[in-house]
C-alpha cells in the first residue's frame, strides 16, 4: 500500500475491515484457509468410496471395508488446496472517466477483493490488462502480502485501448492453477468478449464479471447535436440527440450487459453491473451476495 | 378568401417565413465535442437507426412548422372570406351631411350605422373586388378603385362635414353598363333627398325628436351701445306624437350673468326670443336648450356669442382743446374723455392699461403709441401713411374746401357702409400718398387712387388717420357722423369677433395661431392672407398672432341640419345591416390557433416520443 497515496489509504482501510466483518456474517460456515478444492487427493477428510483397480495406492485400500464385504473399496480423501484468484483490471483509457473515475473504483474493488483473499489464504494474482498484459503480480500467499497487492495497484495508470481475449489467450495460453477469474473492466471491448470468456472457460476456471459503469455512461446527458470522440481510437460519431435516440442507446447498453449476463447464466459465471457513482462497498457485496468469491 | 393586405406583401411574407423556416431545418448547428469512453454502444446504436425513419420523421416536422408558419402569416395578413354577394367593382357614395351626426334611439348615430353598413358592403365583397367610396360634400371625387383595406381606411377618414353643400355626386359614368359598377349610396335622406336611377340606396334614417338653436346673435341696444340683447332663434321637431312643445333656454356669460327663458316652439316652425342680456359683460356668452325628450342633435343645442364692446372708453385727447372732437365724443354715452392741458405731454408716459383710444391732432409722436390711435391732422410720421407733396398734396387752393370723393353707401369697409357723406367738404388738406398704400400696412377709406384722405391700418394695432384737421371740415356737421364716429370707436376698440358656423373657418390674419376655449392650440393653416382651421364643435375660439385678436364663435346654426326628421326617406322603414360576413377580425385568432395547435402537436409529439 502507498502510505501517501490517495486510494489505499485509512479511510479504506477501515471499509476494508468493515467488509470482511460483513464477509464472516454473511458466509458463517466457511473456514478460514480451508477451501476444499474439486480435486481429490491426499486429503485427511474422507469424501467417498470407490472399487478399487489396478494401479490404485493400496494405503488407501479400507480393509475394513474388505473383510466385511469381501471387495477391494478404495477410500477417496478431499485434497485441501488454496484457492488462486486472478484479477484482471481493466487500465484502458475509457477506466479514466467518470467520477471518481473507473479505474480507481476498480483499483479500489481489486484492493478489496485481495485484503479478503489474502485474509482467506488465498493465492492472489492481480493483473493489468489494456491491448495486451501490461503488468501482473504473481501470485501471492498470506496476510503479509496485502501491502505489495497495494502497492501494485497504486501504481497503475490508464493508457490505450483494450483486448480482453487477446489478454486472456495470452494469459491462460501459459499453464495456470485453475482458480477464479475476476474480471474489473466496463467492457467496452470491440472484440468478441464472449470468444474471450471462453478462452478462460476452456481452461476449467471460474469467472466473476464486474462491469463498471458510470452514472454518465448509464444515462447520458449530452447537448442537442454533438461530436462523440472515442477516448480509446480517437473514432468520431456525430448525433443529433433526441429522447429516442437515448431510448435506444439505453436499449443497446441493455443488450450488451445481457449478452454478457446470458453468458454468465448459462455457464454458471458471476456477472453484476457496479454504478461508480455509488460506494465501492457496495460493488464487492454485490459480489459477495453472489456467493461465488469465498468457497 | 381575400386578403386585406397587399398580395405583395403576403407573397414576400410567406416566401420570407417559409424559407427562414427550410434553412433552419437544413442547416444544423455546430456539434459540441463531447469525448465518451468509448462509442462501442453508440455505434451500435447509430448503425441501428433506420435512416428512412429519421428522414420521413424530419420531413414531417418541417410540414408542420410550415403550415404553422403559414397559418401565423395568413393570420396577419387580415384573411377576409369569399362572398358572392356583391359584384366586382362597388363603388359607395356616403351622405357625410351634418344631419348624419343624430343620435339612433338604440344608441349609436346615424353615420356609425351608415359605416357600419359600408364597412360590411366592403367585407362581403369578392377577392378581386374592387372599391370606391364617394361622399356628398364632394371630399372624395376621384375615381380611381381601390382595394378592400384602402377602402376600409378610406372609410375611417371619413365623417360627417359641416359648413358645405352636400349633394349627389355626379356618377352618370358609374351607371353606364360598360363601367360594370355597382353603385350603392348609403345616407339618410336629409341633405341629399335622392340618388339617380340605378343607384341602390341604403337608409339609416330613424326620426329622432330633436330642439336646436338655428340663429344667436348678441348686439348693443341702439339706444345704449353699452347695454346688449340676444336675439335666438329655436326650432323644434319631434319624433312622432308631440307631447311637449316646450324648450327651456339658458343664456350665460361671463362673470356670472345668466338669463332663463321657457319657450313654446311649434314643431317644425321656427320661433324667435329676444332676451336682454342686463347684467352682462364684455366676454362669451353662451345659449344652450333642453327639450324633455332625449335629444337627436347635441350640436345644435348650444350656441356661442361674444360680447365685443367695453362698457366704458377711457379716451385721451391729445393736441389741445377741440371742440368738434370734444363735442362729438362727449355724445357717446361710453366714452370717459380726458383732454391734455397746459404743457403736460399725456404721450411721455402713456399706459395702456388706462387709455382705451388716443384721439389727437397737429404734430404726431415719432414713434407708434401702444393704444388704438384717431388721427387727424397735417403731420408726418413714420408709422403714418406717407403723404403726397405740397404742390401734389391740396387737391385745391389754399384755404379752398374740396369735396370729400365719398359715399354712397356701397363703400366695402364696415366703417363706411350704409353712410351718407355726400355734402362733405374739407379744408386744408395735405393727402395721402393713396400710390404707397399697397406697399404699407394702411388701406384707404377716403379718396382716389391717387388722393388718400382717411386711412386705417390694422395692425399692429388699429389706427384711422384722417389727411385735414376736423376743424377745418364739415364733417362732423354731417347727419351720419355719430353713427360713424360710434362705428369708429367700436372698430378701434372692440374685440373683432366672427360668427362661423361648424366646419373649416377662417379669420383674416396674415399671422398667428388659433386656440380652443381652454387655451389649447388648435391645428391650423394659412391660405395666403387667412387662416383656415376645423371648427369641430360648438364653442368660442381665440385668433391671436400680430397684436391682433380675433375672436371666433362657432355654432352650428344651421336649420336644415336641425331638421333631422325632414327626410325625403321618412316613410321607409332603415335598412337592414347587410348579412355579416366573418370578417377579417374574426378569421385571423382561428388560424393563429390553428397555429399554435400544430406547434402544441409538434411539441406534445417530440416529448411524448411519438415521433423522436
Amino acid at each position: 500500500m502507498s502510505q501517501n497515496g490517495t486510494l489505499f489509504d485509512a479511510d479504506f482501510m477501515e471499509r476494508l475491515e468493515y467488509l470482511k466483518l460483513m464477509a464472516t456474517r454473511m458466509l458463517p460456515s466457511r473456514h478460514r484457509g480451508e477451501h476444499r478444492a474439486r480435486k481429490r487427493g491426499s486429503g485427511i477428510e474422507l469424501a467417498d468410496y470407490r472399487p478399487y483397480v489396478d494401479g490404485d495406492d493400496t494405503r488407501d485400500v479400507d480393509w475394513k471395508a474388505f473383510l466385511r464385504l469381501d471387495k477391494l473399496v478404495l477410500r477417496i480423501f478431499d485434497e485441501e488446496a488454496d484457492l488462486p484468484i486472478y484479477l484482471f483490471v481493466d487500465r484502458s483509457a475509457s477506466m479514466a472517466f467518470g467520477d471518481p473515475p473507473k479505474f480507481d473504483f476498480a483499483r479500489r474493488m481489486a484492493g478489496a477483493l485481495s485484503y479478503i483473499g489474502l485474509m482467506n489464504h488465498d493465492l492472489i494474482s492481480i493483473v493489468w490488462y489494456g491491448p495486451k498484459i501490461e503488468g501482473w503480480m504473481a501470485p501471492k500467499r498470506g496476510r503479509n502480502q496485502i501491502f505489495r497487492a497495494f502497492r501494485f495497484l497504486d501504481a497503475g495508470e490508464t493508457g490505450g485501448s483494450t483486448s480482453l481475449s487477446a489478454c486472456f489467450r495470452a494469459f491462460f495460453g501459459s499453464r495456470r492453477k485453475r482458480g477464479l477469474a475476476v474480471i474489473l473492466s466496463d467492457l467496452m471491448d470491440d472484440q468478441d468478449l464472449l470468444e474471450a470468456f471462453d478462452a478462460c472457460r476452456y481452461q476449467k476456471h471460474d469467472m466473476f464479471i464486474v462491469q463498471l459503469l458510470t452514472p454518465q455512461e448509464l444515462n447520458p446527458s449530452l447537448p442537442d447535436e454533438a461530436l462523440l470522440t472515442d477516448s480509446e481510437d480517437g473514432s468520431e460519431r456525430r448525433v443529433r440527440v433526441t429522447p429516442r435516440l437515448l431510448d435506444r442507446y439505453q436499449q443497446a447498453l441493455t443488450d450488451h450487459r445481457q449478452q454478457i449476463e446470458d453468458y454468465c447464466s448459462r455457464y454458471g459465471f458471476g456477472f453484476c453491473v457496479a454504478n461508480t457513482g455509488e460506494p465501492f462497498e457496495d460493488a464487492v457485496m454485490a459480489i459477495f451476495q453472489q456467493d461465488r468469491f469465498i468457497r | 378568401m381575400g386578403f386585406g393586405a397587399a398580395p405583395l406583401l403576403i407573397g414576400l411574407g410567406v416566401l420570407l417565413t417559409a424559407g427562414i423556416i427550410v434553412v433552419l431545418y437544413w442547416v444544423r448547428p455546430e456539434p459540441q465535442p463531447v469525448m465518451v469512453p468509448s462509442n462501442l454502444i453508440w455505434r451500435r446504436v447509430l448503425d441501428e437507426r433506420r435512416r428512412r425513419e429519421d428522414f420521413w420523421r424530419w420531413l414531417v416536422s418541417l410540414v408542420i412548422a410550415l403550415l404553422a408558419a403559414l397559418a401565423v402569416v395568413m393570420a396577419v395578413s387580415e384573411p377576409i372570406p369569399e362572398s358572392d354577394t356583391r359584384g366586382s367593382r362597388i363603388a359607395v357614395v356616403m351622405d357625410t351631411s351634418p344631419s348624419m351626426e343624430a343620435s339612433l334611439p338604440g344608441g349609436g348615430t346615424r353615420w356609425e350605422r351608415a359605416s357600419e353598413q359600408v364597412e360590411r358592403i366592403f367585407s362581403g365583397g369578392g377577392e378581386t373586388s374592387e372599391f370606391l367610396l364617394l361622399d356628398t360634400a364632394g371630399d372624395r371625387g376621384g375615381r380611381s378603385f381601390i382595394g378592400r383595406r384602402e377602402a376600409l381606411e378610406a372609410l375611417e377618414e371619413l365623417g360627417p362635414v359641416h359648413g358645405r353643400e352636400h349633394r349627389f355626386p355626379d356618377v352618370a359614368d358609374l351607371l353606364e353598363p360598360a363601367a360594370g359598377t355597382e353603385l350603392i349610396f348609403v345616407g339618410d335622406g336629409v341633405y341629399v333627398p335622392g340618388a339617380p336611377d340605378g343607384v341602390e340606396r341604403i337608409s339609416v334614417f330613424e326620426p329622432v325628436p330633436n330642439a336646436g338653436i338655428t340663429a344667436f346673435d348678441v348686439r348693443p341696444l341702439p339706444s345704449d351701445p353699452g347695454r346688449f340683447e340676444a336675439f335666438i332663434e329655436v326650432v323644434r321637431h319631434p319624433a312622432g306624437e308631440d307631447e311637449g312643445g316646450v324648450v327651456v333656454l339658458q343664456i350665460d356669460g361671463a362673470g356670472g350673468a345668466s338669463a332663463r327663458r321657457t319657450i313654446r316652439v311649434d314643431p317644425g316652425t321656427p320661433a324667435g326670443e329676444t332676451v336682454p342680456l342686463t347684467g352682462f359683460v364684455a366676454g362669451p356668452v353662451r345659449a344652450v336648450i333642453a327639450i324633455s325628450d332625449e335629444d337627436g342633435l347635441p350640436a345644435d343645442d348650444v350656441a356661442h356669442a361674444y360680447i365685443p364692446a367695453r362698457n366704458r372708453l377711457r379716451v385721451q385727447m391729445v393736441g389741445g382743446p377741440n371742440p368738434f372732437w370734444e363735442a362729438a365724443l362727449r355724445l357717446d354715452p361710453r366714452v370717459s374723455l380726458a383732454v391734455a392741458s397746459g404743457d403736460a405731454d399725456p404721450l411721455a408716459d402713456l399706459d395702456p392699461g388706462s387709455v382705451d383710444l388716443v384721439v389727437m391732432e397737429g404734430a404726431p409722436p415719432e414713434a407708434m403709441l401702444p393704444v388704438p390711435v384717431l388721427y387727424a391732422g397735417s403731420g408726418n410720421a413714420a408709422w403714418l401713411p406717407p403723404r403726397l407733396g405740397r404742390e401734389d398734396a391740396s387737391p385745391g387752393d389754399e384755404g379752398q374746401a374740396v369735396m370729400l370723393p365719398v359715399v354712397r353707401g356701397e363703400a366695402e369697409h364696415p366703417l363706411l357702409r350704409n353712410l351718407n357723406f355726400e355734402d362733405a367738404l374739407a379744408r386744408d388738406v395735405e393727402a395721402f400718398d393713396a400710390g404707397s398704400f399697397e406697399r404699407s400696412v394702411w388701406s384707404p377709406l377716403l379718396g382716389d387712387s391717387r388722393l388718400g384722405l382717411l386711412a386705417a391700418r390694422e395692425s399692429p394695432l388699429r389706427s384711422l388717420a384722417f389727411a385735414f384737421p376736423i376743424a377745418q371740415s364739415n364733417l362732423p356737421l354731417q347727419a351720419d357722423f355719430p353713427l360713424f364716429l360710434a362705428r369708429v370707436l367700436s372698430w378701434l376698440t372692440d374685440v373683432e369677433v366672427r360668427r362661423v358656423g361648424l366646419g373649416q373657418a377662417r379669420v383674416a390674419m396674415a399671422a398667428g395661431a388659433i386656440f380652443d376655449s381652454e387655451g389649447r392650440e388648435v391645428p391650423s393653416r394659412r391660405l395666403g392672407s387667412e387662416i383656415s382651421f376645423d371648427a369641430t364643435e360648438p364653442s368660442l375660439y381665440y385668433a391671436a398672432g400680430g397684436g391682433q385678436e380675433v375672436v371666433v364663435a362657432a355654432s352650428l346654426l344651421d336649420r336644415r341640419a336641425s331638421s333631422l326628421n325632414q327626410s325625403a326617406w321618412a316613410g321607409e322603414p332603415p335598412a337592414a345591416l347587410a348579412p355579416a360576413a366573418v370578417t377579417a377580425s374574426a378569421i385571423w385568432p382561428l388560424l393563429a390557433l390553428f397555429a399554435l395547435l400544430l406547434i402544441v402537436a409538434e411539441w406534445v409529439a417530440f416529448h411524448r416520443h411519438a415521433t423522436v
